[in-house]
């Protein structure tokens, strides 16, 4: 493993996220902003989830509980980001230059963009740092790519998490609202289930499914149809 | 705990992958305990020794464990270059490790030393990687080969490492990365050409030594890079130790019997040295002990020249101990430079020594079982020495002759004060004449297997512990003949052989013994290992263990306890007083004996003469690490494919965002269609 390696996976984790980020984001400085801020939730949750993991001192060798524990907290800031969007909602209409319902949808996107990014940096960055070498992992040699490629799943999740969790808030969208922590929930608990059967493949399949699923609802909710995807290959 | 509180939520998906809450490091890197290093040492001239600066060396771990497989390695193998070869023991001779280090291939050497119970391998009949003439330069005599010696200890090994494994478990880790990772399939023979697949184990060795070129170069590196006028290098050094049976007096004489008590090795803390001068050191005490048990029980009560026991520090490096006090008796500082505010014994100078016995190399017998020993005795033409010695052998099992007489003064520490001196009397006992007998002379298996045999038991009717005691007898009576007042009429006490038997149990096999442990009224538990003690002089800014036993040893063997009631700091030598040593001891004793300790710096340091080349210039470079780790490396074709995708993923995603972006109000149309004043949801 050299510096090339660590390049490697860095371009193949973090290089979708931050394409989107430079050609939908970077143009608007208010945007940017809420990235940000959704950044910092989500490392706000993270907080909270290591305070419990430092009071519980019995239970911090056990993920099974930590896990669950940070989940739930990262969804309870999701919606305390929703909370706080709403709040300044009329304020960010009047730096948006885009007044249609879209812009909720944008501004959703960009929030998720800003939880995946920050998850992704957080999850991956250590596994990076050692990957640049010389070593590579003994008991399993597919460890840094396993990473790798679940930290990308967890990127794209959250980025579809923030558009269907918004859009089924402000519509009171039940399935919407309900479709995203418990579906976080699943993959996290799914991730402490390989350690059993050692089968990180199925996992990763199971991962980029729900991906597709999510994506697909994603565009969904934000109100793509069939038929009007078939705009997208129009000139 | 501080490195796993990241860890557990930033691998909040990934523990999981390994049972455990290890550290990814920890998953990557295993540390190598149990190492002991070739480090870099300088002199006047030249560095020798081992060094990986700037960078660590890594390599794919081969084992190799025959000489074909060694040469084709070297030649034909490689794939996987560079190397870190674990050699079997018996191939690390000269020439391999030469050949190792010269081919571009191989940037590590790694063999198997286990100290405690070490034997000597049947198929390694001789191993000397000293000089052929040690101290080669440094002589008063012209040099001649006496030793078989290559001369291994002296190469200057650049950007390569070698260690020695100490640690049966270490070797075995090591081992099992090598079988599980770098084998050939069907565990096939590599030399048969034989390709091994990814991943293979690799062990990286740090010896980062910083100091560089020379002993002068690195003070002068000292005097640039700080202020402060630290070089990156230290001196080697340390403190002779000798005593008197009496205390010295000013119109006295001086019989010298000295021995050196450092040895050498190509690594030097696993430089054991049985014959080189542990037999001596071993003699000298039971000389010490003789005559202190003849003067404790009234049958000795003075003699009209002073029996000096002398102990030397620093000798494989060119007579780094003897050099200076020579120094010091031409200064008129010896023993001490005067001071009038204490009382000190009497300065003398190289005209008051009336005879100077040095035991050198005195316990291999070129027929190894006789009972009868031969030992030989390298003069400046003294007969009376040689006559008196002759006498003092009378009594016991053991004769001397003088060697051949064409020859010169083989390295001893004698050549130091004849340099300065040529009418110093000088006889020079050892087990040979015109050889070294030692097949192990500067090695790390100079160790008591060279004594006894591979089959032998140390016991006190060992030949060895006869020939040693015999041996001792003999000086002593010579001694005491030379040192007058009346000719020898009494025989002597018959020599300790038991004392003979624990000394060399103690330092050659188990250190932390009873009989050591009783000499510290400290804990010792890390000075004291069980395990033989090693007897490199190091650097002179701490005082070696060996030389504190040795210091103890010979107080206790010729003192005596005086009156002394209560157990309390009372039996401290007055700051004022030099003559004698009062010394506390754990069962409550007090003894007086005349023992001192002289410090065994080179001359060289004294006046910063750094690249003198009349005295010793060794210097230890100063490192911050000496440690091993191993790792399994993959191949890069996995990395490969992961780039080629990223790179594919990350363009792919980049045009189609930016349709999507272009195109949103036409994709998102429901949403977007609230500008024409319905709200329509996705779903409802």
């Amino acid at each position: 493993m050299t510096v090339l390696t660590a390049f490697a996976y860095g371009i193949y984790t973090f290089g979708p996220p931050v394409a989107l980020f430079f050609v939908t984001v970077a143009r608007h400085p208010h945007e940017i902003i809420t990235m940000i801020l959704g950044a910092f939730f989500w490392l706000l949750a993270l907080l909270f989830a290591s305070l419990v993991w430092i009071i519980v001192i019995p239970l911090k060798d056990t993920p099974a509980f930590t896990l669950p524990i940070s989940v739930i907290l990262q969804e309870v800031f999701r919606w305390l980001y929703f909370k706080l969007l709403k709040k300044a909602d009329h304020l960010l209409e009047i730096v948006s230059e885009d007044k249609s319902d879209l812009r909720k949808h944008k501004i959703a996107y960009v929030g998720g963009l800003g939880f995946g990014l920050i998850a992704g940096i957080v999850m991956f960055a250590n596994v990076l740092s050692v990957a640049s070498g010389p070593g590579t992992v003994r008991s399993n040699q597919y460890f840094v790519t396993v990473s790798a490629f679940s930290t990308q799943v967890m990127i794209i999740l959250h980025i579809c998490w923030g558009v269907i969790f918004f859009a089924g808030l402000e519509s009171k969208n039940w399935l919407y609202i309900f479709a995203v922590p418990i579906s976080h929930m699943f993959i996290s608990c799914l991730s402490l289930l390989i350690n059993l059967a050692n089968t990180p493949a199925y996992f990763l399949s199971f991962g980029y499914f729900l991906c597709v699923v999510f994506v697909a609802l994603a565009f969904f909710a934000a109100g793509a149809r069939p038929k009007t995807l078939v705009d997208f290959f129009k000139r | 705990m501080r490195l796993s509180f990241p860890l557990t939520f930033s691998l909040l998906f990934l523990v999981s992958l390994t049972a455990g809450l290890e550290t990814v490091y920890q998953k990557i890197y295993t540390e190598i305990s149990g190492i002991v290093p070739c480090f870099r040492l300088t002199n006047a001239t030249s560095q020798i020794g081992c060094s990986a600066t700037p960078r660590n060396v890594s390599g794919r771990v081969w084992f190799i464990d025959t000489q074909s497989s060694l040469d084709y390695l070297i030649s034909s193998y490689h794939y996987y270059k560079p190397y870190i070869v674990v050699l079997e023991p018996e191939l690390f001779t000269s020439s391999n490790v030469l050949q190792l280090y010269n081919s571009d291939v191989v940037n590590g050497i790694i063999i198997r030393y286990i100290q405690e119970n070490a034997t000597i391998p049947s198929d390694i009949l001789n191993f000397s990687p000293a000089k052929p003439c040690p101290n080669n330069g440094f002589g008063s005599s012209q040099c001649r080969n006496w030793n078989n010696g290559t001369s291994l200890n002296f190469v200057n090994f650049d950007k390569f490492a070698i260690f020695a494994i100490t640690s049966n478990e270490s070797y075995n880790s090591l081992y099992e990365c090598y079988r599980d990772n770098n084998l050939p399939l069907n565990g096939a023979p590599f030399y048969e050409n034989n390709r091994a697949d990814y991943p293979l184990c690799t062990a990286e060795l740090m010896a980062d030594m910083q100091s560089v070129g020379s002993t002068p170069e690195c003070f002068q590196r000292g005097r640039i890079w700080t202020n402060l006028g630290t070089a990156p290098c230290d001196p080697l050094g340390d403190m002779n130790v000798w005593g008197t049976l009496f205390e010295l007096r000013q119109e006295q004489n001086v019989i010298m019997i000295a021995t050196k008590l450092d040895s050498s090795a190509f690594f030097p803390y696993l430089a054991y040295g049985a014959n080189n001068e542990m037999a001596g050191i071993v003699t000298l005490l039971t000389i010490a002990k003789l005559l202190g048990d003849m003067k404790r029980n009234g049958s000795l009560i003075n003699t009209t020249d002073s029996i000096m026991f002398t102990f030397f520090q620093g000798e494989s490096y060119d007579y780094i101990g003897s050099s200076r006090m020579v120094y010091d008796m031409i200064n008129n500082e010896f023993p001490y430079s005067y001071d009038s505010s204490k009382q000190q014994p009497p300065r003398f100078g190289l005209p008051k020594i009336k005879a100077f016995i040095e035991l050198s190399q005195v316990g291999i017998q070129t027929e190894r079982e006789t009972t009868s020993p031969v030992y030989y005795l390298h003069h400046n033409d003294q007969q009376s020495l040689v006559s008196a010695l002759q006498n003092g052998a009378d009594q016991y099992n053991v004769s001397f002759q003088s060697s051949s007489s064409s020859l010169p003064l083989p390295p001893a520490s004698a050549q130091m004060f004849l340099r300065e001196n040529q009418s110093v009397p000088v006889v020079i006992v050892t087990d040979f004449d015109q050889q070294y007998n030692n097949k192990f002379f500067g090695s790390r298996y100079d160790i008591l297997d060279n004594l006894i045999g591979p089959d032998g038991i140390l016991d006190s009717s060992h030949p060895l512990v006869l020939q040693l005691a015999n041996l001792a007898g003999s000086i002593a009576r010579a001694a005491l003949t030379l040192s007058g007042p009346n000719p020898l009429t009494a025989s002597l006490p018959e020599p300790d052989t038991e004392l003979i038997v624990q000394l060399l149990h103690c330092f050659l096999q188990n250190s932390d013994c009873d009989f050591f442990k009783g000499l510290f009224s400290s804990n010792v538990e890390d000075v004291l290992l069980p395990k033989p003690m090693y007897r490199y002089v190091t650097v002179n800014t701490v005082t070696n263990t060996e030389t504190y036993v040795a210091y103890q040893l010979l107080s206790n063997f010729t003192g005596e306890s005086i009156p002394y009631t209560g157990c309390g700091s009372n039996c401290t030598t007055p700051d004022n007083i030099e003559t004698y040593y009062l010394l506390n001891q754990s069962n409550c004793a007090c003894t007086k004996a005349y023992t001192h300790m002289h410090t065994a710096t080179s001359p060289a340091f004294i006046d910063g003469n750094y690249s003198s080349d009349y005295y010793s210039t060794w210097a230890e470079s100063r490192w911050t690490s000496t440690a091993m780790r191993i790792y399994i490396v993959n191949s890069y074709f996995v990395e490969m494919w992961i780039l080629i995708a990223g790179i594919l993923l990350t363009g792919i995603l980049t045009a189609v965002s930016f349709q999507c972006y272009r195109k949103a109000k036409n994709i998102f149309a429901i949403s977007a269609s609230s500008l024409n004043g319905k709200t329509i949801h996705p779903v409802n």
